[in-house]
């Protein structure tokens, strides 16, 4: 049976999946809880993501080979030296998708972090006041969401430029107005709950209300949507650099490397198998956490047994 | 029910005009002059003059818009820049093969998808529903483009089942026609499939354990009824408002399935144009590629309110 | 354990054969990591035309049992078993399988629920639900079944008849939604009806209305009835026989009239000290302290006995058999159940 005890310190909500978890101190006990309670699915995904951004962090020193510079023949198979083979010029692939992986990572950190700062303010502030403010950002979000997010990043890489940070930039901009819906609807649902309208009947602040009560738990919303977002910006990098106006060759990203693949895919297909899986993976592992975490966060999610 | 219509109505024009605005002010965003920029460095003042004069860029900003808009309105796309043909011409010509390969690829996910997320939520637990839901999930990690060479390399190359390249149009030869647009179609819709699987499933194992269920059970229907009658019936509402939501998806995918498979459509259009600095035709491609999406969203809301007694006959 | 079915005084002769006869009902429950004994060889019987009721709180078995009767547990996780469940003298389970065949003779067991909101599929109109189920499982043609989904709904005495039959289920109020239930229920043709706690989620009002019609039904159509609830009040305005469980037994059983005058279990006798009676002025309510067992975790021996203020060692250690009362129609499964004092609570007529 679930019990609510309010007081305007301490809302103590026993299950801590259903309820939200008020004071922070609660909050962060339960982060650690979080671990052990993971899905073995949802651990993989979190092993084989950590592997990949410390591969990225570590690639200058791992790296075999020169990225830029040709080092053996053209198009060669795997082989004991060139462990994925060589690229069109002669390129180490393994040393190429090592920098590429930067890339990749570099993007996805930046534009969640962004998408969920931005969208977390926005989103958060207009569930929680309204009125004109809600007005505005969601008229926003819906004009941001009416172009097709591919289209979207395309559209704006093609006005602004190609480059890494246009393209973070790019993306941002199409993320963020997810972000701002799933924590606006979240906020929204929380600001009616009765352990939140007790708070304000005993003469919380709207700011303490805010960061106290509501914010933990949609913290957890957002960070399963963090997840998602994290991995449509993987994909979406790849899939602009490939089209050739997103990150431009001779800087190697997973994405411009299958383009650069294609013309000698007959001859020698592994040039675009091997980045090809990297993304896959990556963001395989990426939607494993997401949905473990989603089922922790969200019991009406769960599977029920 | 007829005010809820009209107000998503205002709703959805209001987002269009924000968005034709949008879509207006992108061309003023690019860096440095963006007629300098479309033509190169090397043209002609005369020919800058020209252009300026032409996109009204020496006029005040909200004529300008407000001519635009009028002329968007009336079918006047602009001219393509390199070419001076109009661009509603060049966007009608390559309009039918996006068309056909994202309907293709919505046609094959629905058939595919629906029965597949139904199997999963019956046989829940089971090695079916682990199967399908680890083929969703790879389905929305690979990149539609990798999935697309893949499947080129393939089928195409190695089992020469599909055409790798050369494509025709319909009025040449139909059945060939239809043959090449098999493996686009699969490798744009795989996304499409593994969401609409996955909600599927979701939507009917809630179903599933719903009252409803319990009282068909308690008067004696057969399992089969009780599935394909009582259930599916409601766990398709929300499946069609997710199969609306992602088309958008769908249709910004084909922008990049049709480069892959070099297929003469509106994504390589835009691609071109990018490359050449075509701001008209970009802009034109956007913006209706936007408005098709806004307007599927809306009529699948409108449909939703249809399908759900609930909400069709609401008593207030 | 004992079985003991409780009927009336025996006639000379022949004894009526139950209606519905159970005997040692068990439903245990495998879930992963244990199982649930829900139900704990329970039995009873129906006799034709009687109304019974079940009496019991949450976790006490009651709801599994009626499911059970039904036939609608899913079989994993769920295990029933029992020594008999006879309808008219034939095993239950293959009436229900030669009725199903024949197409047309319904069902012997219906059964309504407790939340009608959910109970009715939402897509379905009001008409066509009946109409699919008399199609079905009475062999009707599309035609009959319309006009006989019509008079069913003038049966539960719905207004209108003719037009709501192209209703949709949310377009009733809670009170007609359950008529409707009841509707469905009697389109089966059942000689059985399982009311599991039709009244618990209505207004009060609509709550007497809805038993007035249970029992007006039940009597004109000579159906038994199995109404099970946690009420006793709400219970004895329609039954005439009350069977009372707990802890997934039957605890107690026997007519109405003599539970209210001389319960023999101590857990009967809480309820009824428990419940306010309207009229009657108490200084204050009586609890019975504690809480009841969750499904399937029972304490050993008695399982009312960490609760009730007679325990004894005994209670701790065995199981109380179900025995009949010195003097009295009922049976009771207490140790001390001669010993109790006398006890006559007012009843509301």
């Amino acid at each position: 049976m679930r019990r609510t005890d309010i007081t305007p310190e301490q809302p103590v909500l026993v299950d801590v999946v259903t309820e939200p978890v008020a004071p922070p101190a609660q909050v962060r006990r339960t982060r650690m809880k979080l671990l052990r309670h993971m899905s073995p699915m949802s651990k993989i995904g979190l092993v084989v993501v950590g592997v990949i951004v410390l591969l990225a962090l570590a690639a200058p020193l791992l790296a075999p080979f020169d990225p830029l510079a040709p080092s053996a023949s053209r198009l060669a198979g795997p082989s004991g030296t060139h462990f994925f083979g060589t690229d069109l010029y002669g390129r180490d692939v393994l040393s190429r998708m090592l920098i590429g992986a930067r890339v990749s990572v570099m993007v996805g950190f930046v534009v969640t972090l962004s998408a969920l700062v931005i969208g977390g303010t926005l989103g958060c502030v207009a569930g929680f006041v309204g009125g004109a403010a809600d007005a505005v950002v969601s008229r926003i979000t819906e004009v941001l969401l009416a172009v097709p997010g591919v289209l979207l990043a395309i559209a704006i890489v093609a006005t602004l430029g190609s480059g890494v940070w246009n393209v973070c930039i790019a993306l941002t901009l199409g993320q963020a107005p997810i972000m701002i819906r799933v924590v606006r609807s979240s906020t929204l649902a929380l600001r009616e709950r009765p352990f939140v309208r007790a708070a304000h009947a005993v003469g919380a602040t709207r700011l303490r209300i805010l960061f106290r009560h509501i914010a933990p738990y949609v913290l957890g919303v957002a960070a399963v949507q963090g997840t998602f977002v994290f991995a449509h910006a993987i994909l979406y990098e790849a899939a602009l650099s490939f089209l050739g106006i997103g990150v431009k060759p001779p800087d190697p990203t997973w994405g411009n490397m299958i383009s650069e693949s294609r013309a000698f895919l007959s001859v020698q297909p592994w040039n675009a198998i091997f980045p090809g899986l990297a993304i896959t993976l990556l963001v395989l592992g990426v939607n494993f956490l997401g949905d473990g975490l989603r089922d922790l966060v969200d019991p009406e999610n769960q599977e029920r047994s | 029910m007829v005010t809820y219509i009209v107000k998503r109505l205002g709703s959805t024009l209001l987002t269009l005009l924000l968005l034709s605005i949008g879509i207006f002010m992108l061309i003023r965003l690019i860096p440095g002059d963006p007629v300098v920029a479309m033509l190169g460095e090397d043209a002609t003042p005369e020919r800058v003059a020209d252009l300026r004069a032409q996109y009204g860029l020496d006029q005040a900003l909200i004529p300008q818009f407000l001519n635009w808009l009028g002329n968007v309105v009336t079918g006047d796309l602009g001219q393509s820049v390199p070419t001076s043909r109009p661009v509603a011409d060049l966007i009608l010509t390559r309009f039918p093969v996006t068309l056909v390969l994202a309907l293709f690829a919505t046609l094959l996910t629905i058939v595919v998808a629906v029965p597949m997320g139904v199997a999963a939520a019956t046989r829940r637990g089971k090695l079916t529903d682990k199967t399908v839901l680890l083929t969703s999930l790879v389905g929305i990690s690979i990149p539609s483009f990798f999935l697309g060479i893949m499947l080129l390399l393939l089928f195409a190359v190695r089992l020469h089942w599909f055409p790798t390249f050369g494509f025709r149009s319909f009025s040449e030869d139909f059945f060939g026609s239809l043959r090449g647009f098999v493996l686009p179609a699969v490798s744009l819709g795989a996304l499409y499939l593994a969401i609409v699987a996955r909600m599927t499933r979701a939507s009917m194992l809630e179903v599933l354990s719903q009252d409803y269920i319990v009282t068909a059970e308690a008067s004696g229907l057969s399992r089969l009824r009780i599935r394909y009658r009582h259930a599916l019936k409601n766990a398709l509402i929300p499946v069609v408002t997710v199969v609306g939501l992602n088309f958008g998806a769908l249709l910004g995918g084909s922008v990049i399935t049709e480069q892959v498979f070099n297929l003469p459509g509106l994504g390589t259009l835009l691609l071109a144009s990018i490359d050449r600095r075509d701001y008209p035709v970009i802009q034109a491609i956007v913006l209706l590629i936007s408005v098709i999406y806004v307007v599927i969203n809306l009529l699948v809301d409108l449909l939703y309110g249809f399908l759900d007694p609930r909400v069709r006959y609401a008593k207030n | 354990m004992t079985s003991t079915i409780n009927s009336g005084p025996r006639e000379n002769g022949a004894a009526p054969k139950p209606l519905l006869e159970v005997e040692n009902l068990r439903v245990s429950f495998q879930l992963a990591q244990r199982t649930i004994d829900a139900v704990r060889g329970v039995s009873f019987a129906v006799q034709p035309g009687e109304a019974v009721g079940i009496l019991g709180e949450s976790g006490s078995g009651k709801s599994v049992t009626g499911r059970a009767l039904m036939g609608i547990l899913k079989s994993p996780p769920a295990r029933v078993t029992a020594d008999r469940m006879q309808f008219l003298g034939k095993d239950l389970d293959q009436v229900r399988r030669e009725r199903r065949r024949s197409d047309g003779s319904g069902q012997p067991i219906a059964m309504i629920f407790q939340n009608p909101f959910t109970a009715l599929n939402p897509v379905f109109r009001v008409g066509n639900a009946l109409t699919e189920v008399l199609v079905t499982r009475r062999g009707m043609t599309a035609a009959q079944a319309r006009t006989e989904a019509v008079r069913l709904l003038d049966a539960v005495r719905i207004p209108n008849a003719a037009k709501r039959i192209k209703s949709y289920p949310h377009e009733f109020s809670g009170g007609m939604q359950q008529r409707i239930m009841i509707a469905l229920a009697l389109a089966l043709n059942p000689d059985v009806l399982i009311a599991d706690e039709p009244t618990t989620a209505l207004d009060v009002t609509v709550q007497a209305q809805i038993l007035t019609l249970l029992r007006e039904l039940q009597q004109e159509r000579q159906m038994g009835l199995i109404f099970i609830s946690h009420d006793l009040d709400v219970v004895s305005e329609v039954v005439t026989r009350v069977y009372v469980m707990y802890g997934g037994r039957i605890v107690e059983s026997g007519p109405v009239d003599s539970i209210y005058a001389d319960s023999r279990h101590p857990y009967t006798r809480g309820l009824l000290l428990s419940a306010p009676t309207p009229g009657v002025h108490k200084k204050r309510l009586v609890a019975i302290a504690g809480s009841p067992p969750e499904a399937g975790a029972t304490p050993p021996g008695c399982p009312f006995h960490p609760r009730c203020p007679h325990q004894t060692d005994v209670c701790r250690e065995e199981m109380p058999p179900l025995l009949p009362a010195a003097d009295g129609p009922g049976v009771a499964a207490c140790h001390h159940a001669e010993q109790l004092p006398r006890l006559e609570v007012e009843t509301h007529v």
